[in-house]
Formats: structure tokens, sequence, C-alpha cells
């Protein structure tokens, strides 16, 4: 999970935070289908092999080694080069194998996975993927000269953080039970474990190449793994090119050998708008939709086909420190839940985000639209602050902490106004990216404007983190302190199937609304343009973009509408 | 003049260790924990701590410093916290590519500014004059993003005579040198036309006039030469200038340059990056005004070191 | 009468300023033959260095000539194209300035400075140009000329740049020389070594030439005739012993009254007349000096004296002696 400094969105900043991905555990019964679009009438005709997408990222990508995968640039592109043990599917619903043969086998009460491996499989530089390049993986991501930002994810393995603190030369609890076969043992049983080795940190690299190279930073520069893609070359800020891996191990239905496409070139270095000329020249595949052509891109019958957009998985918040008065008083907090009116701010940012009553996301197990029933009522919320003792509104103003951005800033000022209709007076402090890190996760701020993007599609990625005590301040920014909700919360996170965990998950979330912790306020949609030759170009709800292994690119059409 | 160059030499180590320093501790007086911003909210103390120990964070400033120092003197400027790469091999990629930028950028400031400053002095308080003073007060005062995209929306996408952005050959350079120059240029116009202004009031440009040289021999030949210490001062501050990186134009344009390594570099807290154009930057600035200093005397023989 | 080669009709210049029109030449005429030298002798402001860029076609916006003829050998300058006029400049009609200080380019070596009149005037290369350029230096009486040619500016004395200007002036060996106060500047000693130089090269030359100047002692020493200016017009003129022992403008008067002591290489300057000349922008009615005049008649403040030729070559304006 990451807190969002900013995002891969229209607005979007540098992404500094962790990364993630992923589980909705197939069968798991939910409900809510994630509210995916797609433009291409034509994604049914026969994928053709073939052709390089042209895709764009406004910056370079952190890092092409996977213990350094920690923002969502890096992430898109690792994902074509690495394979996990296990990934998503297509869907984004479901955790399937990926270099693993079979989903594990669990036993010891949850606290023991035991993968069988692939024997197909191969490196793109020919070396045979084994049990020994697992447990390589795992012991460099827990390395201690490597420092991994990502290894904290890990610790429900044993022996990960002795690795990492220099106590153990190696992680006993990954062990190598064969040439095939890889067992895991962890501390206490976890559900979203699958989950975690999906994500990026968990990406498999050559024991034999790696353990080779001079130092450890030039993997970033010459990755090699077993996906889709094979790395060929990475000009800093000015592109990066990935091509078809001829032996990667995946097949369509048809039984055919993926990825369809030649390769992809992803160029780098200029923002959104030059991106949108250039995809409008034709001369790019993928681009943002910059703000001030939103409107009249949806609007322009020449593009607004070539829209694909997904209610992303993270949510925005504000609230005030419970620490401190007087957001210690809970009326005071749910006259907040009042204030605002939530259809004002999608109003403001063309609808660019939907209202939040919520705070799971709509394509999260265990969603519900309004588990505590507010609505934008003004004069319930003076009433409120009436019956706090606030009769002529809330003394004193409030500092309202928040990572800074042209949209942020709109939509903060009118925030700030509605607060000031209902007697809350506050002032936007909207600063850089750490420094509002060094503020929040220190418990240093007396109100914030913040968000939250899952790592992985569980409500234990957001209430156990964002609201469990013992996330105090460094996550739980706001202070909030329930015991019996710290109970539940510790409780089912080791309820190994999720379904079972859903109703105790969706309790917990009504508790801590009708406690007023926070206020939601939206979840972002995600908009992006694609050309209508790309084929099977639907956002996938974990990945940053694309599953980009199923795309396909109709050439006769490209090159029709190039030519032209 | 070899006591000069000694002398001067000095003062340059003694500037940029000055500048090493105070950028140093800039980066310090920046409010937050570089080890939290690399590893993210969820990271473990552990995790950030480990990252402090990487690089060196945990070590009290001035020792940091030191060690700072000592590997500058080696020529060493660090590992990137962003990237783990080598800050020396960023820069080596990304520098050259900022003087591609920035040499065509005054080229074709000196090309657009030094004539319009004379022809708008010949023609002092004429119509022309005024049309000069005017449209380069109007592209000092544009914004260059508003410029650049205006060029690249009529000139690369409607007339598509010039590729939108990225980094490449003349072609690619065009652009970008073009929305630089428009503003830059017109600082080049009002030096040049105020110090030939001065110039042509001058008693040895009449007397040149009165040998009954030709206008065009009397202004580049007797006028502009003389004139040229005031435009040789400004041309060294804006290469100086250039070569520290266009940040906007690079980020407008995808141009790979140290600008765009320093707005990644700021975004992330990359202290070593930050450092490293901070001081390619000021070396340039340096260079570029001792340069000047030769090359006065080069072109006016009053002066001598 | 002998080949004139100069004559100057009723030349009118003025500057446009924003605060009015400044005649600063206001009817000059007069003629110059072969060979002969006039000086021009007045007050600062009087419009003496304004006729001689007007003559040299160097009057710049807002000063422009609006009327009158300047006939060299005939040819009427103020009818030439530009380019016309940059053959005859430097060539025909050479110039030399007041201060030798700043009237050589200091980025330039002497030797270019001289060598490129020679090399655009008399169609030569560079390399015959520099050769008459150390031959000029040689003949202005520069030591070491092979050492100095090489020099700038900066490095030699402001009486071997005046010097070196005269070398320039003289370079295409002119039929006109105009020197605007070439001595000003210098120290006494040198004074007299520049103008004997003027004396000796205008005979060696044949050059006619205009010595604009304040001091009546260097006219008496080098000049035939004289022009006395005051106002933007001449107020008196004749051959120099006419002027010198038998003036008959109030002008003059003061201007001699003024001289210590006749002949001795007079530095003084022409200034203890009583009052201040007049703004050329807002000229008084009638006679320009009558605000100073101590011999002024009621009607020097109604009317301009037209000027009157008291006897052939000695012309005056002055209601003295009109009636």
């Amino acid at each position: 999970m990451k807190k969002l400094g900013a995002k891969k969105s229209a607005v979007a900043g540098v992404l500094a935070a962790s990364m993630l991905i992923v589980s909705a555990l197939s069968g798991c019964g939910q409900t809510n289908t994630p509210q995916t679009q797609q433009q291409s009438a034509s994604s049914n005709a026969t994928p053709q092999m073939g052709g390089v997408l042209r895709t764009w990222k406004q910056y370079d990508p952190k890092s092409l080694d996977p213990t350094d995968c920690g923002d969502t640039d890096s992430y898109d592109i690792q994902q074509n080069i690495y394979d996990g043990l296990v990934m998503w599917d297509k869907s984004g619903k479901e955790i399937v194998p990926d270099l693993a043969a079979a989903m594990p086998t669990i036993t010891n009460g949850g606290k023991t996975y035991t993968f069988q491996l692939r024997k197909d499989v191969t490196f793109q530089n020919g070396d045979p993927f084994t049990a020994a390049d697992v447990v390589y993986s795992f012991n460099r991501e827990a390395s201690k000269s490597i420092a991994s930002p990502g290894e904290s994810y890990f610790s429900m393995i044993k022996g990960m953080d002795d690795v990492f603190t220099g106590k153990a030369k190696t992680v006993s609890g990954v062990v190598e039970k064969g040439k095939y076969t890889v067992e895991f043992d962890l501390t206490q049983p976890t559900r979203t474990f699958v989950d975690v080795l999906a994500m990026p940190y968990a990406f498999i690299v050559d024991k034999k190449y790696t353990s080779a190279l001079p130092n450890q930073a030039a993997l970033s520069l010459h990755p090699i793994g077993t996906g889709p893609f094979t790395f060929k070359e990475w000009k800093k800020g000015q592109d990066i090119e990935l091509v078809r891996n001829p032996h990667y191990y995946l097949k369509d239905a048809q039984g055919r050998q993926l990825p369809y496409m030649a390769g992809i070139t992803w160029t780098l270095g200029y923002g959104n708008s030059v991106a949108y000329l250039k995809f409008k020249d034709k001369k790019q595949d993928f681009s943002l939709i910059p703000t001030s052509d939103y409107v009249s891109t949806l609007n322009d019958p020449n593009m607004k086909n070539d829209i694909t957009s997904l209610v992303e998985n993270d949510y925005f918040y504000i609230g005030g420190n419970i620490k401190k008065a007087p957001w210690n008083k809970k009326p005071v907090r749910q006259a907040m839940e009042y204030a605002i009116n939530k259809d004002a701010l999608v109003k403001l940012y063309n609808k660019r985000i939907v209202a939040a009553w919520s705070i799971l996301p709509p394509n999260m197990p265990g969603y519900q639209e309004n588990p505590s029933g507010y609505k934008y009522d003004p004069a319930k919320a003076k009433e409120l602050l009436k019956k706090a003792g606030y009769t002529n509104g809330l003394p004193g103003v409030h500092p309202m902490v928040y990572v800074k951005n042209s949209i942020r800033d709109v939509l903060a000022a009118n925030i700030q106004a509605q607060l000031a209709a209902v007697g809350i007076k506050i002032t936007l402090d909207g600063v850089p990216f750490p420094k509002y890190l060094d503020e929040v996760t220190k418990g240093k701020e007396d109100m914030v404007y913040g968000g939250w993007m899952q790592d992985y599609p569980d409500p234990d990625d957001f209430l156990n983190i964002l609201f469990n005590t013992n996330q105090i301040p460094s996550n739980n920014n706001v202070g909030y302190s329930n015991p019996t909700v710290d109970k539940q919360l510790n409780q089912l996170a080791t309820v190994t199937d999720l379904q079972k965990a859903i109703p105790g998950y969706q309790a917990v979330e009504k508790q801590i609304l009708d406690d007023a912790a926070i206020v939601p306020l939206y979840h972002d949609k995600e908009a992006y343009l694609i050309q209508p030759w790309v084929h099977n170009s639907q956002l996938h709800p974990v990945y940053p973009y694309f599953y980009y292994w199923t795309m396909w690119i109709d050439q006769k059409a490209e090159q029709a509408a190039t030519k032209g | 003049m070899l006591s000069y160059l000694i002398r001067r030499t000095f003062w340059m180590i003694v500037t940029l260790f000055f500048i090493v320093l105070i950028a140093f501790v800039i980066n310090f007086v920046v409010p937050g924990n570089p080890a939290r911003t690399i590893a993210g909210p969820k990271a473990s103390p552990e995790v950030i701590k480990a990252i402090e120990e990487k690089y060196d964070l945990n070590k009290p400033v001035p020792v940091q410093f030191e060690h700072y120092f000592v590997n500058l003197l080696h020529g060493d400027l660090g590992i990137s916290y962003r990237t783990n790469e080598s800050v020396n091999s960023e820069l080596r990629t990304a520098f050259p590519k900022t003087m591609y930028l920035g040499f065509s950028v005054f080229f074709l400031n000196v090309l657009i500014g030094v004539p319009t400053g004379i022809y708008a002095a010949i023609k002092r308080s004429k119509f022309m004059d005024h049309v000069i003073l005017i449209s380069s007060l109007v592209g000092t005062s544009a914004p260059t993003f508003w410029i650049g995209y205006i060029l690249l929306f009529v000139v690369g996408y409607k007339l598509s005579l010039l590729p939108i952005g990225g980094y490449g050959g003349i072609s690619h350079v065009i652009l970008p040198a073009f929305t630089v120059s428009l503003a830059s240029a017109a600082g080049y116009v009002r030096v040049v036309r105020t110090s030939m202004l001065e110039v042509l009031g001058t008693d040895y440009v009449r007397t040149a006039e009165a040998k009954g040289l030709s206008q065009s021999t009397v202004i580049l030949k007797h006028a502009f030469r003389s004139s040229v210490i005031p435009l040789i001062t400004y041309a060294g501050m804006d290469l100086g200038t250039l070569m520290g990186g266009l940040i906007v134009t690079e980020g407008i344009f995808g141009w790979p340059g140290i600008g765009q390594m320093a707005v990644t570099a700021i975004n992330y807290q990359d202290m070593p990056t930050i450092m490293g154009v901070v001081l390619v930057a000021a070396v340039a600035v340096v260079i570029a005004n001792f340069v000047v200093d030769i090359i006065y005397a080069l072109v006016d023989p009053r002066i001598s070191y | 009468m002998a080949e004139s080669i100069l004559e100057v009709k009723d030349l009118r210049t003025y500057f446009y300023t924003e605060a009015g029109v400044v005649k600063a030449v206001n009817g000059v005429n007069f003629r110059l033959e072969k060979g002969q030298s006039l000086g021009v002798v007045g007050e600062s402001g009087s419009g003496k260095s304004i006729t001689a860029l007007s003559i040299m076609g160097l009057i710049k916006p807002p000063g422009r000539v609006i009327s009158g003829e300047i006939r060299l050998q005939g040819q009427d300058l103020l009818k030439k194209s530009r380019k016309e006029l940059e053959k005859i400049r430097g060539n025909d009609i050479a110039m030399i300035f007041q201060d030798p200080m700043t009237s050589l380019n200091p980025v330039l070596r002497v030797g270019e400075q001289i060598a490129e009149a020679v090399v655009l005037h008399r169609k030569v290369n560079r390399k015959e140009g520099w050769n008459v350029a150390l031959e000029m230096l040689k003949k202005v009486g520069i030591p070491e000329a092979e050492d100095r040619i090489r020099r700038f500016p900066h490095e030699m004395s402001g009486g071997m740049r005046q010097r070196v200007m005269i070398a320039i002036a003289l370079s295409c060996n002119p039929k006109v020389l105009i020197a605007d106060e070439p001595t000003t500047a210098l120290d006494v000693t040198i004074q007299a070594q520049i103008l004997d130089l003027i004396r000796l090269l205008q005979k060696d030359f044949e050059t006619a030439t205009i010595m604009i100047t304040h001091d009546l002692g260097v006219v008496a020493e080098v000049c035939r005739n004289v022009m006395v200016m005051y106002a933007g017009q001449p107020v008196e003129y004749s051959d120099v012993t006419t002027v010198l022992e038998q003036p008959k403008h109030p002008y003059t008067w003061g201007l001699l009254s003024s001289l210590p002591k006749l002949n001795a290489s007079g530095k003084q300057r022409l200034t203890p007349i009583d009052g201040m000349p007049p703004d050329l922008g807002n000229l008084p009615e009638g006679c320009a000096f009558a605000p100073r005049c101590p011999h002024k008649k009621p009607v020097c403040e109604r009317q301009e004296p037209s000027g009157k030729w008291l006897s052939p070559g000695h012309f005056v304006r002055c209601h003295l002696y009109e009636a």
C-alpha cells in the first residue's frame, strides 16, 4: 500500500511510495464487478502476432531491479521482464500460478506453503529456471546491503527480518526442497502471503547471472528475467525498449505462443500535453488526457472511443488528528462527515473521480456503498458542532496538510469553503511529498488530506494498515484507536479464506466510519487514451496499466491510420 | 598573466567549495527524511534504518559532509538514492545533452539577438526600434512552457514540420532551442542595442565615418567590435546558465539533460544527484566567467592581466 | 580670382529637438580656394563644428541640413547620395577632430586605422595600404614608425595620437582638410608642434584647410582668412591681418581684447566677453549679439542686421555699418 503522494493520473507527480499488487481470490463470491470499460469492439477478433506498442512515460522508472520496484513506472516495465511464483489473472480478480506449476499446498495450520515449479522455463539469457533461483531471489530481497524498501512486506517469512538486520546469513523460511520444489515457512498464518508473492519485490531473478554481476545495482541497467519481454535498451530520459521473448512459457487458449506483440517501447521525458499531441498525431499508442483537454476529448467523436477507464482501488480522505483537540470529540468528527458535498468535488474535477462514502473502493472485495449512512447535510453538521459545545463554530484555524498539486489545490480550496460554511476554519498547507510524509508519518499534523492506494485488493490492506492502533502514527496518521476494532483486525488477518473474513471487515469498516475516524472523499477514475488498433487493452485493476502479454496490434489498421 | 591565472584558479576553487558546502547544508534544512522517502510509508523502522545505513544517512551531518567531500576530491559524486547508480555516470549521460541544447540555444541567441540589437541601435527611436523592443519584451515575458507548447502544437502537430518532442538530431533540437531563445535572445538585443548606442555616439565612430567607410564597415568593424565587451559578459553568464540545465524546456520537450535529472532528483530528495547537478552547473558558470575574462583581454587590447 | 575648391552658400542646419528647433547653423556663406586656409573662430556653440560636420555630411538626427549649397569643385554635396558621399569623405574632404584621446578606435591598431581609408579610396590591397600608413606616420613625424604602426591608441600619447589623426586625414591627399580645434586638448608645447605640422603639410599637399578654433593666436599662425561666427552666423569675414588689426564687429573686438598678447602662442580661451551666448533654440529678435553688445542701438534689438561688404574681402554683419 502506498500513500498517495501522486499517482499515475494526469495530475501525477512522481510516485515515491511503495507499490503493489493484489489479490482478489477467485471464487470469493464477491458481487461487485470491476468497473472496467474498454473501447474496442473488435477485441473478439483473432489476435495477430507482431507490431510494437509505442507507449510513454513522463519520467524514467526508478529501477529495473525487483528489489527496488517501489513505483508505478518501475512496476509497469518490470512486470514484462520478470515473473513471480504467482500472478494476477487478466480480470485482476484471481491469483493464478506463474512460475509455479500450481497454487501452493498450504499445511501446518496455514504456516507452510509448498510450491511445485514449472520445469519448462528458461531465463531470457538461456539459463534454466530452478528452485535455487527462487531461494536466491528471496535472500537477495532480504539482503541488508541492498536494503530493499519492500523487505517488510515479507516479514511473515521466517528469518527474513533476521537476514535484513544482520542476525542471520540466509533466510531460514525459504527452502529448496528439490530442483523444482520450494517451501516457505511463515511465522504465523497470513492470508495475504499469496498477494505479497505476486508483488514485484517477489519477482524471480537469475541466480547465476545476477550473482556474477560486478555490483548489484547493475541489474537495473541489464535486467534478465523469465517474463514475456526481453530487455533491449534503456536510454535514460529517452526511451526503454523491450522485445518479445520467444521462449516465454505462456500460451493462449488456442495454443499460440504469448506474447503477441513484437515489442514495447516507452518513450520518456515529456509531459502529458506533449504525449497527448503525439497521440493525436498517431505517433504514440497511449497517452494520458491533459486536464485542460479532458472535456473536449470526451466530446470529440474521433477520440471518445479511444478512451479506456477504470475506477482505481484507492481512496482519498480528510481527517483531524484524533490525538489532538478538538478532533478528539466524536461529534466534531461526525460534523465533518455531514459538511462535505462530495458531488461538488466530482464536478470540479470533471468527473475524473467518484464520490466515496466508504473506505473500501468499489473494486475491492467487501465494498459497501455507505455503511454508516452519512449524507451531505450542513445543518446537521452545525447541530453536531453545537452538541460538542461549539455554538459559534469550531475555535481556531486548522492547517490541513496535503501533497501539493494543481488539482488538489483546487479541491482543497473547495473543501476549505465547505467547512467554513459550517463553522470550521482551516488553512491549506500544500507541501511536497517528502515533507508531507515527514509530517504525517510522525503524527505531527493537525488535519490531513491524504490518499491510499492498494498494494493488493484485500480489505486488510486498507483497514488494518490505516486504522489499527499499532500503525499509529506511521500509517494510521489520524491516530484512530479502538481496541475492539484492533482485536477484530488482528484476528481477520489470519483467516485464510478471504470470503470468510469479509463480513468481519464490513463490520469493522462500519465501526470506523461510525466513529468518524476520517471523512472519505473520493476514488480516482483513471482514463487513458489507447489507439483503436491496439486490442485487449483493458486497464488492469492490479497491474499499473495493462496486461501486456495478451495485447495485440492490428498492424494493417495501424498502417492505414498512420499513413492517412 | 600567470599570477593572475593562479589567483583566479584559487578563487574558483574557493567558490566551488562554498557552493558545495551551502548546497549540502540546504539539503539538510529541507524537511523530510530521504530514507523515509525512499522506503515509502509502509516500510518498517528496520527498513528505514537499513536504508539510512546504506546511504550514510545515520551519521552526523559534518561526518556526511566529510565523506562527501573526500569522495568529491577523488572525483566521485556518489550513488543516486533514486536509481542506485553512480551520479558520475548519470551526469556523463545527461550533461552532453544539456550542452547540446545549451549551445544550440546560445547559437540562436547570438544569431538572432546580435543582429537585431545592432539593427535596433541603428534605427534608434524609429518604428522598427520600437517594434523590436516591444517584441523582445513580449518574448521575455511569455512563459517558456506556453511558447514551447504553442511551437509544438503549430510546428510539430499542425504543420508536421518537426518532431513533437524527444531527443535527437538537428530536427529535434530546433523547437526546444527556439523556445528558450525567443525569450533569452531578447536579453542580447537589449545589451547589444545599449552598448551599440553608446559606441555609435563616440568620437571614433565619427572618425570612421569621416574616412568615408560604408555604414556596414563602420558598424561591424568599428562600432560592434568595440561594443562587444558587455555582450561577452552577458553571453558568458547566459552560457553558464544554459549549461546548468534548462529545467522547464527540458521537461516540456523530453530532453534528457541535467535539468530533467534535477527535477526527478528534487522530487525524490535524491541528494547526491541534486548535489551533482548543482556542482556541474556551478562549475559551468565559474568556467564561463573565467573564459569571459580571458576573452576580454583578447578582444580589448586595453585589458591585460 | 583663384580656383574655388569649396563654396558654401546660405547653409542652414537645424536640430529638431523636443524643446524646439535649434538653429545651430543659420545662413553661413564662404569660399575656399585651392591651398587656401580659412580660420573659423567663435565661442562654443557658435556653430563652427556643426558647419564642419554639415560639410562632411555627418549631421545625425535630430539634426538636418535644411537649405543651402555645399559645392566641392562645383558639385553640390547636398544633392549627393550616401554612396557618393562615402567616396568623397576621407578622400576629397578629410577632417581632424578635437580630442585625439577619443577619436581613435581603441580596439584597432593605428596602422589599420590609417590603412583602411587608403585601401578604400585608393583601391589598393591591404599590404600597400599598410605601406602608405607607414609612410604617413613618418611624414607626421612619429618616431619608430615601424613599431608604432602596430600599436594600439592607448599605447600612445595625446600628441602622437593627434599625429595619427592627421596621418589618417591626409592619407588620401584630400583637397579640403577640416581641422576642428586640433590642438585644444593638447599641452602647450605639443600644440605648437601640431600646428607647425599642419602648416607644413598644408603646403606640401596643397590642401585647402578650414581651421576651426576659438583661439585667435592659432588663426594668426596658420590662416590666411578668418570667419568669425556668432549664433550660427558669420559676423565678420576678412583676411587675417584685417581682422586682427582693424576688426569692425563688436564681437570681434571682444574676442581680441580677451587675448593677452597677440602673436604669442596664446592659449587663452575666448571667454571674457560679458554675458552668455544666446539660446539657439530661442534667438532674440534683432541682432543675436545685441544683448551682450556694449554698442547696441535701439534698432539692434528690433531688426536683424543683413551684413555688408565694407571693402572687397571684408564682410561684417552689424547695424553700426548699416544705414
